[in-house]
């Protein structure tokens, strides 16, 4: 199975590179690769364009997946994932600070990213507090929406005493968009979002035994709290990169780990963690392409396709759920 | 000025209480519309008959009557002259300014949002109020001020609490001007609010030396052969939202000697455009005209790729002069406009002119 998306994910980075409005060839991405042309309006639109917009959506895909499956494992929940939780809430809320509060430094691209990943770790950690506290999972849910409405509603009185510009800069971030990085940005955010999956993949051991509930790994050695800690940094990290440069993107934290499972049928979190991130960036990339071709006739909004597609996936889990 | 206008209102009063009993036996001399396309004024016994036309059916929306008949009762039924006002669209208070008439405004949509330093001036001196969005107006703030008469700009569908407002003998109606396609069918409406507040001679001398100063500017650029390249708008999200080829931008930059790059496109309202045609097609356009902000880093913040298009150097203007004048008077003065596009297409042309609404990007 891990070899087929093994294969897909190229298909679908083929698939997005060839779905935007102008005829491209794979003579001018090689040539907007290695031997730029500024003055080539193809070239141009390859190197400026397209493969950031192609990168964007691959990272934002595997990300955000990978982060909804730490969530989801550390929660014990199939519910969970940075969205529903708050944790995109945190990083939107810091997002809002750094945009609608005029100073310089932190409307700068390094000052957006560092409120977004502070903001998801905080938020990441009182949704952590929070669960000490309750037991049943439907109370921590609510309360991570309960956290979403409630960074809302500030958002809501930022925008309100802010200038039209810094209002019209945040309200696009909002929207979403994976057009927003260049392509000099490119080697940075490649690190960073390297950093988070590689840091996943060291946690394969205490998540595969987290699988057995809080007090069973324990019982078998785990430090939850490090642990804990942990997991929530490299969410943040993941889920603070994304949301800075992408703005929040719907569901694909939930969906893509869900439907992973049901597809390996597996709680190897080695397996898990590589074939999310992999079916994450298709995910992505395909939808991002689907909008692309469809830019003639109708704007979608990437957060809108993701929803469209991960709402009924969310649905059919519950209902199997229930059943 | 304001306080000069209060001490003058019980005369003005006065000769129209006077004049109102010849004028409700009378008809007055017909009101030619030109340019503008969603409303229609009939001169009947007693006054006129409005007509606004929904400016998506193109068929006819609602029919008032505005008669100086005081007696006359109905539910469209709209008493002349009219003398409060609330105004909730900005291009109504600039239409109102130029009929010298701002004393007849007893509320407003946000202070904010106003240029006029007299309307300031009475909003400090309590005789304005701020009754909000037209999507949820305060109808007892409203009932209060002794308001007659709303005018709104129908961005909604509705109006919220019209019918309300009717049962309690405050009629509203929309000012569709800004779904006017030509710039000078945009300003014929002040001859509707000429009528409402009994200048219409006023607004007729107004409008027809608005329109004579645009087609002698119109006139100036006709013949030259130099048309320089132009868009319109911004990156919004992942689409470039612009004038359609018909809008009354389009018409604007026509007008003004340019040659708009989206031309032929068909519509009067928003064309939406992917990202990567934006820059293929402007890579050496010439100007960039309304994105919308009043600085580049704004721009780039907006989105990185601004800065492929030709004009991001040195050929950005925004309406950033003073965005409040701008969203006040530009509808009524369009001829102000386009002398700015044309200083800003030809700058050979009126070497001396200076920019009025727009303004260069740094």
């Amino acid at each position: 199975m891990l070899l087929i998306f093994l294969l897909l994910l190229p298909v679908a980075g083929v698939v997005h590179f060839m779905s935007g409005h102008l005829d491209i060839g794979f003579g001018d991405l090689v040539n907007s690769l290695f031997n730029f042309d500024e003055t080539n309006t193809q070239q141009l639109i390859a190197r400026e364009v397209r493969i950031p917009r192609m990168f964007t959506a691959l990272i934002a895909g595997a990300g955000l997946s990978v982060a909804g499956l730490l969530m989801q494992t550390l929660f014990n929940n199939p519910l969970a994932g940075p969205y529903v939780l708050g944790i995109n809430s945190g990083a939107s809320l810091f997002v809002a600070f750094s945009i609608m509060t005029g100073i310089p430094f932190l409307s700068s691209d390094l000052g957006i990213i560092t409120n977004a990943l502070i903001g998801a770790l905080i938020f990441g950690l009182i949704i952590s507090l929070f669960s000490e506290l309750v037991r049943s999972q439907i109370s921590l849910l609510l309360i991570g929406i309960m956290l979403g409405s409630f960074t809302s509603a500030i958002v809501s009185l930022l925008e309100v005493s802010s200038d039209a510009s810094e209002l019209k800069v945040f309200t696009l971030w909002a929207l979403g968009s994976l057009s927003r990085i260049e392509f000099d940005q490119i080697p940075l955010i490649s690190v960073v979002f390297i950093l988070g999956i590689v840091g996943s993949l060291f946690l394969i051991k205490p998540l595969n035994l987290l699988v057995l509930g809080q007090n069973q790994a324990r019982l078998l050695g785990l430090n939850y709290k490090r642990t804990r800690f942990v997991i929530i940094a490299i969410t943040a990290i993941l889920t603070g990169l994304i949301t800075a440069f992408c703005g929040p993107i719907a569901f694909v934290g939930l969906a893509v780990p869900n439907l992973v499972r049901i597809l390996l049928k597996s709680q190897h979190h080695g397996l898990l963690i590589v074939s999310s991130a992999f079916i994450g960036g298709i995910f992505v990339l395909l939808c991002d392409a689907l909008i692309q071709s469809l830019e003639n006739y109708m704007v979608i909004p990437i957060n809108v396709l993701t929803s469209i597609i991960g709402a009924p996936i969310v649905v059919l889990l519950i209902l199997r759920k229930l059943r | 000025m304001s306080s000069c206008q209060d001490k003058q209102q019980p005369k003005q009063d006065e000769l129209s209480q006077q004049e109102l009993i010849s004028k409700k036996d009378e008809t007055p001399s017909k009101v030619s519309i030109e340019f503008a396309d969603n409303f229609l004024i009939e001169s009947i016994k007693g006054g006129y008959r409005l007509e606004l036309i929904d400016p998506n059916s193109h068929e006819v929306e609602s029919t008032y009557e505005l008669t100086y008949d005081q007696t006359k009762k109905g539910e469209n039924v709209i008493h002349l002259p009219m003398k409060n006002l609330a105004v909730l669209s900005q291009t109504s208070v600039g239409m109102l300014s130029k009929l010298d008439a701002l004393d007849v405004i007893t509320g407003i949509s946000n202070i904010d949002y106003v240029y006029s330093p007299i309307i300031k001036e009475r909003f400090k001196n309590k005789k304005i109020r701020q009754f909000g969005d037209e999507s949820n107006v305060p109808i007892e703030k409203i009932v209060e001020s002794s308001t007659k008469l709303i005018i709104y700009s129908g961005f909604g569908s509705e109006f919220d609490g019209e019918g309300k407002l009717r049962k309690l003998g405050i009629q509203s109606i929309p000012n569709y001007e800004w779904r006017e396609t030509h710039p000078l069918g945009r300003a014929e409406w002040i001859k509707l609010l000429g009528i409402l507040i009994d200048k219409s001679e006023k607004a007729e001398k107004v409008f027809n030396e608005i329109k004579t100063n645009y087609e002698d500017l119109k006139w100036k650029v006709r013949d030259l052969n130099d048309q320089p390249s132009v868009i319109s708008g911004n990156f919004y999200s992942d689409q470039w939202t612009a004038p359609a080829g018909e809008s009354y931008m389009a018409i604007l930059f026509r007008d003004a000697g340019a040659n708009y790059v989206y031309e032929s496109s068909k519509g009067t309202g928003s064309i939406f455009l992917p990202i990567e045609k934006v820059v293929a097609d402007n890579r050496s356009t010439q100007f960039w005209l309304n994105p919308g902000v009043s600085n580049k880093a704004t721009l780039s913040e907006m989105n990185p790729k601004a800065q492929f298009i030709g004009a991001y150097a040195d050929g950005i203007y925004c309406y950033s002069h003073e965005m409040n004048q701008f969203w006040e008077m530009s509808a009524i003065e369009p001829d102000f406009l386009l002398a700015d596009f044309i200083h800003i297409f030809h700058p050979k042309l009126e070497p001396n002119s200076t920019l009025h609404f727009y303004k260069k990007l740094k």
